[in-house]
């Protein structure tokens, strides 16, 4: 039996009937219409460790990691243990980005943007808009003025100011969601999102074209292996790679149908790959083949990030985890 | 007035023994008849405290999710894994087995092979799902790969399928009326074709290399039906019981004749406590099925006094018929205020909201008013006619001296130095108990059943589920009401899901599942299985679309979905698990009241409302029991000091057996908090009996001390014997193959002892005592007791 994907289209009447999507100046999350636009605080849970992680990124030697009810999780010991900070929004946070030790930004759903500039001790509100009903799914700062926001619906927030104010815009004809946004090169940037849409910028974010796709299902993240070299991959376990900018993709085997979620290259040279029900992908030959593996928990993954001392950590539905030594 | 009547009463009696004996031989055939209809009666319900506040949750949901009554049959693979030809077959097989069991919900059966159980997988263009093992499936090797996806793509591992896939799990829930019929389940019945189940299904020798398949069954019906049979070890206990108290009686009679009589008219009390509860419309409930045993015991103890008394006086000369007479007279006054205070005791326990043990305190309360009966009334009538003549009487001639050198040993605790000694010796006793019995434990300190022992099957297959699987065996469920279609309104469901992650903080809790939960990963289903879409959209229509694929069978909403159980899976059920729990969902509540979360139901939340049950009845219970036996004492005594002396030990003896449960583990709850009231109202028979007697030595113009050795030598061995009996009869529970049985033994047993020491060594200390103290008081009380006296003759 097969399900029609009905939510794209009764998402986008649901835009409809809320016309007056507060545009993205920095609204405050403190003026919400109705108490279902409301905003709250993000709660100090014991096992926040241990719930949903979506996210990590570097601030220096530590880790910062954002997931589910607005967490975010500092790691001072290379992932070994985590400590919650407090945070203005409980709204599930996606993604991460660092461009030093001490200054980053998180976004998530609600539209919420978050920055820091003490390594992620605190956090202020940039941005918030729950009655948009588009949630960013990416961030990417490439100093500590210029970043782009990504998210559902083809949501693209730009900002020139450190986050001080973000601007709007469509980066392509369809408002498919953009789920990923790299920098393969300081001047180059490639966004996926679903639909198999991949777009690429060859101008830092000013300019943006939409590539060919070679695949017709969602892609959840992408990864730069060199200036031109890119891998895709997302839903069904899917994965191309294209040594040419993204002019032509080759289809990677994977002998899985998991969704794969987020990858990382780490310092060895290895891609890792990971996904839903467990799935891990690993390539010894800069992404040209795979090695699929099943963790045996099963538990679906996210993302995963190396720490400062060459430990794996996974990120996913049981928190943040330590790969186990050779794997 | 009193004498007259009592005169009045002896004379009618012996003047038609006849009669009585006619009279009282229909009765006890007529009751018999009435017995033979008794029936095992288990109740799921009527074992709950249904007035709390918990249960009144329960009661409200209970049909539609059902929550506490579920039973689990799981099966295993000791080698390889469940999907294997021969294991589908039998899991299916055992699938229809318990659809077929009358009381299963059947809409509620689920396991691999019944139709709600469905995958769900993220493709392309949505959603692909269907039933995990598809209708057209087919035990082979084509299949099993398909079925082992399905269940991965399920989520149903740790569900209904062991995390390490050597188990698989059936699940349904029991109906307790027939919605049809009205009629009552027969749990025994479930029981039993539960158990038929396992024996038709798991392999019961090694087949070769073959996996070895087990069965393991939990649920309340299984649980009941383990209990039931475990109680049918009591009438072993009762037959070796009765050997040995017959073989004390006779040691202390001399003669078979009267030992066996008075066995007799003891077993008659319990054919009249079997009649009346037919008649009272009860049936016997395998929880209380030493009710039975223990008013045989107390009327063996009564029974004893007799013997006692007529062994003496005929070794004084007398005939049996004038022993009877006098034995009747003798005993009547304080045999019944000890009786009527027993039962008013007994009654006390009532105070538990529970409907169990609220029978229970009306059954033996009756038992009780039977006895006075049966032993007071009509076994010195019987007794009257044994051809006891001068050879009887020449063997127990010597009897007033057997223990005189013991008696003038304990009267050394009615003389002033004694006296203190015992004090002393009494208030360390208090204090260490005081001490000790702080740290008691409220409910269940083992896992599995408490009824049963860690080791029984039962038990053991409870472990193994729990450890083989998510889930757990130990569940509270909060339900959350709220408007109509609350789960399609932001506000509304994100507050359940904060508070359902909220418990999954509390230390012990071991899992949560609610609405929340479900609709976070259906959302994420939604977008293509991307886990940041796993949060709860705040548009309503979407929320429709997260809501969809989620049906009521799960458990997680009503209907309306107006109406949200948030499953809590513990650790554990130690009380002390379980108060944190709750305290955590209170605090929650009064944090966030938007949303109403009430307590509880599942087999935690029922212990979480019969903990506070017991605790609350704890005192209340207490301060009633004395408040009887302080009235009974004083109306029997007309004493201050005697009341005071007959109710300082038993207070003492209680404390220390509190604290005696806290140092064996025992802890307080529906099946020890009894043994405390029932101690309480038989250990001050002993001092009702010392004192009469005490009293009638002093009103003689004796000295304290010579009184209480008259009084030692007169009913001391009878005492003793009557603590000895009642030890024996309930020691015996100590082997009973369940664990409560055995608790209740090791704790009445105690109770019984310590209360007959503390009536034959502290009584007269602390009597002895307060007349030193207060002069007065003794003179006013002598006198006024020898008045009565002299008035009456």
């Amino acid at each position: 039996m097969i399900f029609r994907p009905l939510v794209l289209a009764s998402v986008l009447t649901a835009l409809a009937a809320a016309p007056s999507a507060a545009q993205s100046t920095g609204t405050p999350a403190a003026a919400p219409a109705d108490a279902a636009m409301a905003i709250h605080p993000a709660v100090l849970a014991p096992l926040a460790a241990k719930s949903l992680l979506l996210a990590a990124a570097r601030a220096g030697d530590r880790l910062v990691a954002v997931g589910e009810r607005g967490h975010i999780l500092l790691s001072d010991d290379n992932g070994t243990s985590w400590r919650q900070v407090p945070v203005p929004v409980d709204s599930a946070l996606t993604g991460v980005s660092f461009v030093d030790a001490r200054t980053g930004w998180a976004v998530g759903h609600d539209a919420v943007i978050l920055h820091t500039t003490d390594g992620g001790e605190s956090w202020t509100l940039q941005h918030a808009d729950a009655a948009l009903e588009q949630p960013l799914l990416d961030v990417l700062f490439a100093d500590a003025q210029h970043g782009a926001a990504v998210g559902a619906y083809g949501l693209y927030l730009e900002t020139a100011d450190g986050g001080r104010s973000w601007t709007p815009r469509k980066i392509g004809e369809e408002d498919f969601h953009i789920n990923a946004i790299i920098a393969p090169s300081p001047q180059t940037r490639l966004a996926v999102g679903e639909f198999g849409s991949i777009a690429f910028s060859p101008d830092a974010g000013a300019s943006w074209t939409a590539l060919a796709s070679p695949y017709e299902g969602s892609f959840f993240d992408a990864l730069a292996l060199g200036p031109d070299t890119f891998l895709v991959f997302g839903l069904q376990g899917h994965v191309f790679r294209s040594a040419d900018a993204g002019q032509s993709w080759t289809e990677i085997a994977t002998g899985t149908t998991a969704g794969l979620m987020g990858g990382t290259r780490l310092a060895d040279g290895r891609i890792i790959l990971v996904g839903a029900q467990g799935f891990l992908l690993t390539s010894t030959d800069d992404g040209r083949s795979f090695k699929t593996e099943r963790r045996a928990d099963r538990v679906a993954l996210a993302d995963l990030i190396q720490a400062a001392d060459g430990s794996v950590i996974f990120l996913g539905e049981a928190g943040a985890m330590t790969a186990q030594p050779g794997s | 007035m009193q004498q007259s009547f009592l005169q009045t009463l002896e004379s009618w009696t012996f003047r038609n023994r006849v009669l009585i004996l006619v009279v009282f031989s229909a009765l006890t055939l007529f009751m018999g008849w009435q017995a033979s209809k008794l029936r095992v009666d288990a109740g799921f319900e009527k074992g709950l405290p249904l007035q709390h506040e918990y249960m009144q949750t329960f009661t409200q949901y209970r049909d539609e999710f059902n929550g506490a009554n579920r039973i689990l049959i799981a099966l295993s693979v000791d080698k390889g894994d469940i999907y294997t030809p021969e294991f589908m077959t039998r899991l299916k097989k055992v699938t229809d087995a318990v659809f077929f069991i009358p009381g299963v919900d059947r809409a509620s059966v689920t396991s691999l092979f019944t139709p709600n159980v469905r995958f769900i997988e993220i493709v392309e263009d949505g959603f692909a799902g269907g039933n995990v093992i598809p209708a057209e499936f087919q035990p082979n090797e084509e299949w099993l790969p398909i079925v082992r996806e399905n269940v991965l793509k399920s989520g149903q591992v740790g569900r209904l399928v062991a995390e390490d896939f050597t188990a698989a799990l059936v699940s349904a829930q029991l109906v307790e009326r027939d919605p049809r019929t009205g009629d009552k389940l027969d749990y025994l019945d479930v029981a039993k074709r539960l158990e038929a189940i396992r024996a038709e299904f798991e392999d019961h020798e090694q087949a070769g290399n073959a996996p070895h398949v087990q069965i393991h069954i939990i649920g309340f019906a299984k649980a009941i039906g383990d209990i039931a049979d475990g109680a049918k070890s009591v009438v072993l206990f009762f037959g070796v019981a009765l050997v040995i108290t017959a073989l004390l009686v006779y040691g202390y009679g001399k003669s078979w004749l009267m030992t066996l009589t008075m066995l007799g008219v003891s077993l008659c009390t319990v054919i009249w406590q079997f009649g009346l509860l037919v008649l009272l419309g009860f049936g016997i409930d395998p929880m209380s099925i030493l009710v039975p045993f223990l008013v045989f015991a107390i009327a063996i103890s009564h029974g004893v006094q007799n013997v006692g008394t007529i062994t003496q006086e005929m070794g004084k000369g007398a005939d049996a018929f004038t022993a009877a007479r006098i034995s009747f007279e003798r005993l009547l006054i304080p045999g019944a205020s000890a009786l009527l205070t027993d039962a008013l005791a007994f009654v006390t326990i009532a105070i538990i909201q529970i409907q169990m043990i609220q029978e229970l305190a009306v059954a033996v309360s009756i038992g009780m008013l039977i006895i006075i009966i049966t032993h007071l009334w009509v076994l010195p009538v019987v007794l009257s006619y044994l051809p006891l003549g001068d050879a009887y009487r020449k063997r127990v001639a010597g009897q007033v001296d057997r223990f005189d050198r013991l008696w003038e040993m304990m009267a050394v605790f009615a003389r002033p130095r004694g006296a203190i000694a015992m004090l002393v010796a009494g208030l360390l006793v208090l204090g260490w108990s005081w001490q000790t019995q702080e740290h008691m434990i409220v409910g269940d300190t083992e896992a599995g059943v408490p009824e049963l022992w860690p080791d029984s099957r039962y038990n053991q297959d409870a472990q193994l589920i729990s450890s083989r699987f998510a889930i757990g065996v130990d569940i509270i469920q909060v339900i959350a009401e709220t408007p109509a279609n609350g789960c399609i309104l932001h506000p509304v469901i994100q507050e359940i899901d904060n508070f359902t992650w909220a418990m999954a903080n509390v230390p012990g809790v071991r899992s949560t599942m609610s609405m929340g939960t479900a609709m976070r990963l259906v959302n994420a289903g939604w977008n293509e299985g991307n886990l940041n879409w796993r949060v709860l959209p705040r548009d309503s229509q979407v929320l429709v679309q997260a809501q969809s694929k989620i049906e009521t069978s799960t458990g997680l909403l009503n209907a309306d979905c107006s109406v949200m159980p948030i499953m809590i899976f513990t650790e554990d059920h130690k009380a002390e698990t379980i108060q944190r729990v709750v305290n955590a969902v209170k605090a929650y509540q009064v944090r966030n009241p938007e949303v109403k979360l009430r307590l509880a139901t599942g087999n935690v939340g029922t212990m979480a409302a019969t903990n506070e049950v017991v605790t609350k009845a704890e005192k209340p219970m207490l301060l009633l029991v004395y408040a009887a036996v302080i009235f009974f004492c004083l109306l029997t005594f007309r004493s201050v000091v005697g009341s005071i002396a007959t109710v300082l030990p038993l207070i003492v003896v209680s404390i220390l057996c509190n604290a005696l449960m806290t140092v064996l583990g025992i802890g307080l709850k529906i099946s020890t908090l009894p043994a405390a009231a029932i101690g309480v109202g038989i250990g001050v028979d002993y001092g009702l009996y010392i004192f009469n007697r005490l009293q009638n030595y002093l009103k003689h113009g004796l000295n304290f001390a010579d009184a209480y050795y008259r009084t030692l030598q007169e009913t001391g061995s009878s005492v003793m014997l009557t603590g000895l009996t009642l030890a024996v009869a309930v020691a015996t529970w100590m082997f009973s193959d369940l664990k409560f049985q055995a608790d209740m033994g090791k704790l009445l047993t105690f109770i019984f002892l310590a209360n007959m020491i503390g009536a034959i060594v502290m009584l007269p200390a602390v009597a002895a005592l307060l007349y030193k103290i207060f002069p007065k008081l003794f003179e006013n009380e002598v006198k006024r007791a020898s008045q009565r006296t002299f008035a009456a003759h």
